[in-house]
């Protein structure tokens, strides 16, 4: 059976080879960065160009002390494992940022869980590979 | 004597792969089609653990075995800024990149 082209849950979210678990939600955004253009009488952009990105990804758990443990500035790869939704071989979709920690805030509702929210920040070594990647599995 | 088998090339292992952006394809389909291209050439054998790690550079995907693998030396390097490969372009518009002899990156920062 092929690939779904859907994705359900996220597993072996990790940073700097440090699991985290309890996870709710990852985003990943490849950050880019329009740079638009008008001049003399033009009311509206006539140029626009990615002229640069800034990768992002965040991850929200349950877990709040492993997020709050993170340390803004601190550099290191952020994986993610998108599952495919019905499982299949090669299905799912594996991320990877190389990044620093940009931030990171937590909270909790009266009665309710709470929870903890990491962003991580892109970082090219040559300034022109983009920092983020990705596989199948 | 008797008839031969024909002999196929044997597929040379490289160290990089620039594969353009396929065309008219999304999601999916699209990652599938690079990845294809890709984990043949730099030898991926998905039984042992390897992965192809693929980056979108906007006009064609940079892919590596190793998600550490950067297009230039990076920042501080004696090279910085030169490529780490040397790139062959095959007709299909495939890139094959090899890395610059190792001797050569340990001696750079000497001259």
């Amino acid at each position: 059976m092929a690939a779904t082209d859907l994705q359900v849950n996220w597993v072996d979210v990790e940073f700097a080879s440090t699991p985290i678990n309890r996870v709710s939600n990852v985003t990943i955004t490849p950050g880019g960065q329009i740079l638009t253009y008008s001049g003399d009488n033009d009311r509206f952009p006539v140029v626009a160009v990615n002229a640069s990105n800034q990768p992002r990804a965040s991850v929200t758990s349950g877990n709040v002390a492993a997020i709050m443990a993170l340390v803004p500035g601190t550099a290191g790869t952020f994986t993610a494992t998108h599952k495919d939704a019905r499982g299949q071989e090669l299905g799912d979709i594996v991320f990877a940022l190389l990044c620093v920690v940009e931030n990171t805030d937590m909270g909790g509702q009266h009665a309710q869980f709470g929870q903890a929210t990491a962003s991580f920040l892109g970082v090219s070594a040559d300034g022109q590979t983009n920092p983020l990647s990705f596989t199948r599995a | 004597m008797g008839e031969t088998e024909p002999k196929s090339d044997p597929v040379e292992i490289v160290d990089a792969v620039k594969v353009p952006t396929p065309k008219g394809l999304t999601g999916r389909a699209k990652s599938d089609a690079i990845l294809d291209v890709a984990e043949p050439l730099l030898g991926v054998d998905r039984s042992r653990g390897d992965r192809a790690w693929a980056r979108n550079q906007e006009w064609f995907y940079f892919v590596t075995r190793d998600r550490q693998d950067t297009m230039f030396f990076p920042k501080g390097h004696p090279r910085e800024g030169r490529p780490r490969y040397r790139w062959e372009t095959r007709p299909d518009g495939v890139c094959l990149g090899r890395r610059v002899e190792p001797e050569v990156q340990a001696n750079a920062g000497a001259a």
